[in-house]
């Protein structure tokens, strides 16, 4: 059985809870309100916008060992000829303006420490082509963008995603917005990067799957997190993706997407597998391999562990009732799905609440006291 | 706007909505999400029936409206507007549009009524307070939405339900009984002109008068107690019937005159012909109402048992100079086009009102004194606290003739213990309780003497004649010596309540006789009396109040609410029981270590 309203409550138990959206509501706000008030920043600005899970509404739930990461990429037009240092470092006198003892630099982006479960990442790109410069100052419209608000009640965005809906809208035009490029301190190289395309690509398969896509990526990923925690890799973006590539459109629910979800990677990647080697995943909109950074060990560990869950999403759709189903369920994603039901639902004879009884005899209101 | 997700919702709904897996015929459209009128929670659900028919597609849409103090409040079940069921259908309010901007319709499904049972399973009521009352509505919506599909909504032998009409705020009584569907079946008039007593103007409250033939022969008269006979206004209206319950697809009542005229017409009666005759005495004589009569059974599938007589306000017609301009001057035709020109158009909504059956039977459901009481005469000697709240006992148990005998004036003081009100301070107790009376029910006839029983004058002691119960409550041994002197013509009950000091004890005293057997009164009530009296040896009375340098007796409402009740239940078991020699029973309140015990019986005939 694939118990809907059991994923719900189970979702509420992995998703950022309401004090933390606001809060990290309030740290990117407030990283973007500074920016903007900054006047030596403000020739180099061109635009901003987020990026990343808790964009795409793919985050879990912030802890103190799993932090809650918000990543803002600022556009500028440092041109890609310049060294990539610069990109980075013309942001520090900003920072140690604004966020004192509380950033620390790292490979691609500085990072800012919010609060012990919530951290900044800004993450600043060289000048994109004239095109896209203009495409990037008519969309956004200064700070004032709104990222969309996912309303799970009606299971679609509150209010367009607009950042989403014009690449898209672009695409349908002929025309494709560019990759971004990204400083890597260390390699000292710009690095494409296309988080737009993520953001956009995330959009229109969730649609496809009803809305579920968004809950099934986090269902998998609390698997990760909270019940096979080894080995390391794949986790994060990869692992996002490799459910994107996996997932099949048009779910009826959470619990038929994880299932086939796990099925597929089983089918897809079984030569790999025999082969002891891992696939070759390609990013949206640019020529990266997202798996790139996964080593070939932990691939092969973790396509283990995917069939073992693949086994136990099965039994738990196939059970035939309720209490055995939501037992499964629980077995592959722990104490966050919540409790199956005492017993098992079904009422005999003479139980009198949530059923039809047989009448013994004239009927009793229940209660017994009138006025 | 606040995050509109479940999360919010608190965790013994969120728990209880999880049911929802266990009726394989349900599954969630739209989850928990709080509803704009703010304190209730909105659930949409879809159910797919293993029937379906010409108005219920297989899968429906539903919104459930839950109050936020879940598990207790109440849960309302409407159609989705979108998806879901457009027609009425038995045990559904009106199923109209519903707001704009809300995605739910009006006809909420009455599955919490215990009518609704299905295959002659008693279902038990909705588990109020009970945290899995939710999985009782699903499966209760469920069987709701298989019955409307398969016709078994209202099924043949199951209490008759009305459809809902759509009315204004008011109200219009009339009455039926059985042996009205064979009188009107036996006529061959189908319309005419009916009048009503006004009983109040706002909100609205009619009584009918009388249903009479066009040219004024009264076909029913309806007789009425003193309230409705002394009501100062009248208005007439018309009255038109047919031999179907009017309904519209599965249950729904007409709403437009359209819509009745494409019913009538089913039936063999011609709208417009009807009304333009039946308007014709009633033009330019003010507001005007009507009533649209049609049998109705007890049972669905059953014979009609009733004319049920649904009220309606007539919109404003034509008459004077008021006429369709074209035609000849003031003549029936062109009052008539006019209206059927603007008022009585296919879209024109009917103004329905609410209107009820007073007959004794139907205003007595919800209880009744046994018929050999509530078809007496009754006198009630004395109007004060025993005589007072007496009467109205045995008016509201159903007792429609009775007199009042009271020479007293009502005072303030009074009030500790009595039914009547501020305005009746310093008028006479009997005509005010007997005004009280009559306003209890339409059916009342509450007469009053103001006089005292031993000061009666010859015709005033001939009306008391004309009963078949008479009741002292006087308290007063001068009442009881006359009542045993006077000789009545026929043999008759007597009845007697007093109450000792203090309304501690009550005496409750019956004979049946041609006069009260007032010694044997005296012999058994004395030693109770004495035993009174030595009780309360040295005890000192109130006094009236300052200034007054006369005693009072005390006793208190709830004290003597209590002893006249079981008094007067004791008579009426009596009565039933036909015991006719004299015998008195003496009922004691009890007090055990400080709290009260009841009520007992403690004399020795016990």
């Amino acid at each position: 059985m694939d118990v809907p309203s059991y994923f719900e409550d189970f979702l509420k138990n992995i998703r950022p809870d309401a004090e933390q959206r606001l809060a990290m509501a309030a740290a990117h706000k407030d990283l973007r309100e500074r920016l903007q008030r900054d006047k030596k920043l403000a020739p180099f600005l061109i635009a901003n916008f987020i990026q990343g899970s808790y964009r795409r509404h793919t985050g879990l739930v912030g802890t103190k060992e799993n932090q809650c990461d918000v990543d803002l990429v600022v556009v500028t037009n440092v041109p890609s000829t310049s060294p990539p240092t610069l990109a980075l470092e013309m942001f520090r006198p900003f920072l140690e303006e604004n966020y004192k003892g509380r950033y620390e630099p790292q490979g691609r982006s500085w990072c800012i420490h919010w609060s012990d479960i919530i951290t900044l990442d800004l993450v600043p790109t060289s000048a994109p082509s004239e095109a896209n410069q203009n495409f990037f100052r008519s969309i956004v419209t200064g700070f004032t963008f709104e990222d969309p608000v996912f309303d799970r009640a009606m299971r679609k965005y509150a209010h367009k995603d607009l950042l989403a809906e014009a690449v898209l809208s672009e695409r349908k035009k002929g025309w494709q917005v560019e990759p971004l490029e990204i400083p890597d301190r260390e390699a000292k190289v710009w690095e494409k990067t296309h988080p737009l395309a993520q953001i956009a690509w995330t959009a229109d398969k969730n649609a496809a799957c009803d809305g579920h896509y968004i809950d099934v990526v986090r269902a998998i990923k609390w698997w990760r997190r909270a019940i096979e925690p080894e080995p390391k890799y794949p986790k994060g973006y990869p692992l996002e993706h490799l459910v994107g590539a996996c997932c099949p459109d048009r779910l009826g629910g959470i619990g038929e997407g994880v299932a086939l979800a796990f099925d597929a990677i089983i089918e897809r990647y079984a030569g790999e597998a025999a082969a002891k080697t891992k696939p070759k995943l390609t990013d949206h909109g640019v020529d990266h391999d997202v798996l790139g950074r996964v080593p070939v060990d932990h691939f092969l560990a973790f396509y283990e562990k995917v069939k073992t869950a693949a086994e136990l999403a099965r039994a738990a759709r196939a059970a035939d009732t309720v209490a055995r189903s939501v037992r499964l369920w629980r077995e592959l994603f722990g104490v966050a799905f919540p409790e199956p039901p005492k017993e098992d639902g079904r009422s005999d004879a003479k139980t009198v609440i949530g059923g039809f009884s047989e009448r013994q005899g004239p009927t009793v209101p229940s209660g017994g006291r009138f006025a | 706007m606040p995050d509109p997700s479940p999360e919010s919702a608190p965790e013994v709904l969120r728990v209880a909505r999880r049911a929802i897996e266990y009726v394989p015929s349900l599954r969630l459209v739209q989850d928990l999400a709080p509803a704009r009128r703010g304190s209730v929670w909105t659930l949409c659900i879809e159910v797919t029936a293993l029937h379906s028919s010409e108005h219920v597609p297989s899968t429906t849409r539903w919104w459930m409206h839950i109050d936020a103090r879940y598990p207790w409040g109440t849960i309302e079940v409407y159609p989705a507007k979108d998806g879901g069921i457009t027609e009425t259908f038995p045990h559904q309010d009106l199923n109209t549009e519903g707001e704009k901007g809300e995605p739910w319709r009006t006809g909420d499904i009455c599955v919490r009524e215990p009518s609704f049972a299905i295959g002659r399973r008693g279902f038990d009521r909705d588990p109020l307070g009970r945290p899995e009352r939710l999985r009782w509505y699903f499966e209760r919506i469920a069987s709701w939405v298989e019955a409307a599909a398969t016709g078994g909504l209202a099924r043949t032998g199951d209490p008759f339900e009305l459809p809902q009409f759509k009315t204004a705020p008011g109200i219009v009584g009339f009455q039926s009984e059985e042996a009205d569907v064979a009188l009107f079946d036996a006529t061959p008039w189908r319309s005419g002109t009916a009048g009503f007593a006004v009983l109040r103007t706002e909100p609205l409250q009619l009584a009918l008068t009388g249903l009479l033939t066009t040219s004024g022969a009264v076909i029913r008269d309806c007789v009425w107690g003193e309230r409705v006979r002394q009501a100062k206004q009248h208005v007439a209206g018309i009255w038109l019937r047919t031999n179907s319950i009017p309904i519209l697809g599965p249950y729904r009542a007409p709403r437009t005159w359209g819509e009745l005229r494409r019913l009538l017409a089913g039936d063999g009666t011609d709208l417009d012909q009807t009304l333009k005759t039946a308007l014709r005495p009633l033009r330019g004589r003010g507001p005007l109402f009507g009533l649209l009569g049609f049998p109705i059974p007890k049972t669905f599938g059953g014979g009609g048992t009733q004319m049920h007589w649904q009220a309606f306000r007539l919109p404003k017609i034509a008459s004077g100079e008021v006429y369709m301009k074209g035609f000849r001057r003031k003549h029936q035709d062109s009052y008539w086009l006019r209206d059927r020109g603007t008022v009585f158009r296919d879209n024109d909504s009917i103004q329905w009102l609410r209107s009820e059956n007073w007959s004794a039977a139907e205003l007595g459901t919800r209880g009744q004194l046994p018929p050999s009481v509530v078809e007496a005469r009754f006198v009630v000697i004395g109007g004060g606290s025993v005589g007072a709240p007496l009467s109205e006992l045995l008016v509201r148990g159903g007792v429609r003739r009775i007199s009042i005998v009271d020479g007293d004036k009502y005072h303030a003081g009074n009030g500790v213990r009595h039914t009547l009100l501020l305005d009746d301070i310093e008028a006479f107790k009997a005509p005010s309780v007997a005004a009280r009376l009559n306003r209890i029910s339409p059916l009342v006839e509450a007469k009053s003497i103001t006089a005292f029983i031993p000061d009666l004058k010859r015709e005033e002691w001939d009306e008391i004649q004309q009963s078949d119960i008479i009741v002292d409550c006087t308290g007063e041994d001068d009442a009881i010596a006359a009542l045993g002197e006077a000789k009545c013509e026929v043999p008759r009950w007597f009845w007697s309540v007093s109450l000792s000091l203090g309304a501690k004890r009550v005496y409750v005293f019956s004979a049946r006789g041609e006069d009260f057997p007032s010694q044997a009164f005296f012999s058994r009530v004395g030693p109770w009396i004495e035993k009174d009296r030595l009780e309360h040896a040295g005890v000192v009375m109130p006094w009236e109040g300052t200034g007054c340098w006369h005693s009072v007796v005390p006793g208190r409402a709830e004290e003597i609410t209590v002893m006249v009740a079981a008094a007067l239940r004791y008579l009426c078991d009596t009565r039933a029981m036909n015991l006719s020699a004299p015998n008195l029973a003496v009922f004691e309140r009890q007090v055990k270590d400080g709290l009260f015990a009841g009520v007992a019986r403690v004399d020795d005939a016990w």
